[in-house]
């Protein structure tokens, strides 16, 4: 029997530049936090991989990283 | 030290931002963080709360993103931070001596807005060709209402025609192919982007329109328009005519600073501001495309440049925040590497530094599917240019601004001719 474990989605905060164009993309695995920085929703486990990796892939500085079942997810 | 804001007393005017894009954003969000608690106005031209502009000639125009402003927070966020906005009103006229900012809307109201501390920052509008009334289907891209039309007539499959090869131009011709539609870019440099990264990298990066079927035209200047009601072609300073239903011109910007001829501050390519973002008094400062600044990089003189990248925009809104509240020996000179990225092609270009010159690859795919540049200054590494290549453009970016020597990554330098013998064969 096999599962699929979720995408593991991490942000790097000092690398954001609070475009907030992940939040637009993917709204249930990102939002601007209060003072205009990105972070990463619980939500974001149950988000589809391929609007995760839009978001990723259209993130100004690509400072998301998707990690599937231990290894990086090449998005380029 | 502190800043001008620290010194106001109860009932003072406060602090007035003219403009709502990210430059304004920054600056009130900073001052709030840096714990200002007087009163703070915003005023904007766009009736829209402060939204992401970027995605207006990518995402946009493909479909990613809804054609409505991509706002970055609610109303109820400026309310929570006790910001007023007033959205819809034009700046007309700034008086310095009696700190008075005089406002106008569509309708011919007209209001005054009284100031301890002015923030400039309106930014700039895209130049436009030289015809007094274009007919329909000429476009640009600057606001969401130009971003929405434009997507409206792209969806009706028009022959297209770009007018500039710059980086949005060449946004709006990699998205308007990927709607599938016929597409020339006409650039009047001989070579595209040469300005903002250099002749080599732009020769190479330019190379991505043809390989993805848009027909790139170097050296021709626009002369005039075909088409009485509706666009139907461009005519060429050489005699030729290029076939278009929908022009799309991306020539540049021009700061919105008319409105302060008559303001006594310093005007020259935008407000005229110091290395503190001052225009000239300690409470009038100024931030975003409509100023320019004595820029300084490690280990260069400073020069006076106006940065048209939403990054740096952002960060001149933090710095005259802190500028205000801590004063300006505690915020230090603003300097910035002028970071830019661009989608186009299904890439991602991100850039950085001193860019305007031939430059060194460091690595190359010949399908452009990564790219890695470095550029010298002097005896130091002054600028990279990446395609999806984040971690490498970290690492340099981060050397670069380090002031670190070019002998650092030169041994690695490879020969563009090498790379690419057989790889443009197609």
């Amino acid at each position: 029997m096999s599962h699929t474990l979720p995408i593991e989605v991490q942000l790097d905060q000092t690398e954001c530049c609070g475009s907030g164009l992940c939040a637009s993309i993917a709204p249930t695995a990102f939002r601007l936090d209060t003072s205009g920085v990105a972070v990463v929703l619980d939500t974001a486990a149950t988000t589809d991989r391929d609007v995760l990796v839009r978001a990723a892939k259209n993130c100004p500085t690509l400072c998301i990283t998707l990690t599937d079942n231990g290894s990086e997810i090449d998005l380029f | 030290m502190t800043g001008v804001l620290t010194t106001l007393r109860a009932g003072d005017p406060g602090l007035v931002v003219v403009g709502g894009g990210i430059a304004g954003l920054r600056t009130v969000q900073t001052v709030r963080s840096a714990g200002y608690t007087g009163r703070v106005t915003v005023v904007a031209a766009e009736r829209h709360l402060p939204y992401d502009r970027p995605p207006l000639s990518k995402q946009v125009l493909t479909g990613e993103l809804a054609p409505e402003a991509p706002v970055y927070h609610g109303a109820e966020y400026f309310a929570d931070l006790g910001i007023d906005l007033m959205l819809g009103q034009q700046a007309r006229r700034l008086d310095v001596e009696r700190r008075v900012l005089h406002v106008g809307d569509a309708g011919g109201g007209e209001l005054t807005v009284p100031y301890s501390a002015v923030v400039i920052a309106t930014g700039a509008r895209p130049r436009r060709l030289p015809c007094a009334e274009p007919p329909e289907g000429v476009h640009v891209v600057r606001t969401v209402e130009d971003a929405a039309g434009l997507r409206a007539e792209l969806l009706t499959g028009p022959q297209v025609a770009v007018v500039g090869a710059g980086f949005i131009g060449a946004e709006v011709a990699s998205s308007a192919r990927a709607l599938g539609l016929d597409v020339t870019v006409i650039e009047s440099a001989a070579s595209p982007l040469a300005r903002a990264i250099g002749q080599s990298m732009g020769d190479l990066l330019g190379g991505l329109h043809a390989r993805n079927g848009v027909r790139l035209v170097c050296g021709r200047g626009v002369t005039g328009l075909h088409g009485t009601d509706r666009v139907e072609g461009l005519l060429l300073d050489d005699g030729t005519s290029v076939a278009a239903d929908l022009v799309v011109v991306g020539v540049g910007v021009v700061p919105d600073v008319e409105w302060l001829a008559d303001s006594g501050l310093p005007l020259d390519d935008g407000v005229a501001c110091d290395e503190y973002l001052r225009a000239g008094r300690s409470e009038v400062l100024g931030a975003g495309d409509a100023v320019s600044w004595p820029n300084r990089s490690p280990g260069r003189d400073a020069y006076r440049t106006r940065s048209q990248q939403w990054t740096t925009a952002g960060d001149q809104g933090r710095h005259v925040a802190e500028v205000l509240v801590y004063g300006a020996d505690a915020a230090g000179p603003f300097e910035h590497d002028l970071y830019f990225w661009s989608d186009q092609y299904g890439v991602k270009i991100q850039g950085a530094g001193l860019l305007n010159r031939d430059a060194a690859l460091l690595e190359l795919r010949p399908d452009r599917s990564r790219l890695v540049a470095a550029y010298r200054d002097a005896d130091r590494l002054g600028g990279v240019l990446t395609v999806n290549h984040p971690k490498e453009f970290r690492r340099l970016r981060a050397l670069a601004a380090a002031g670190a020597p070019w002998s650092q990554i030169a041994p690695r330098e490879m020969s563009l001719a090498d790379d690419l013998s057989g790889g443009d064969a197609a």
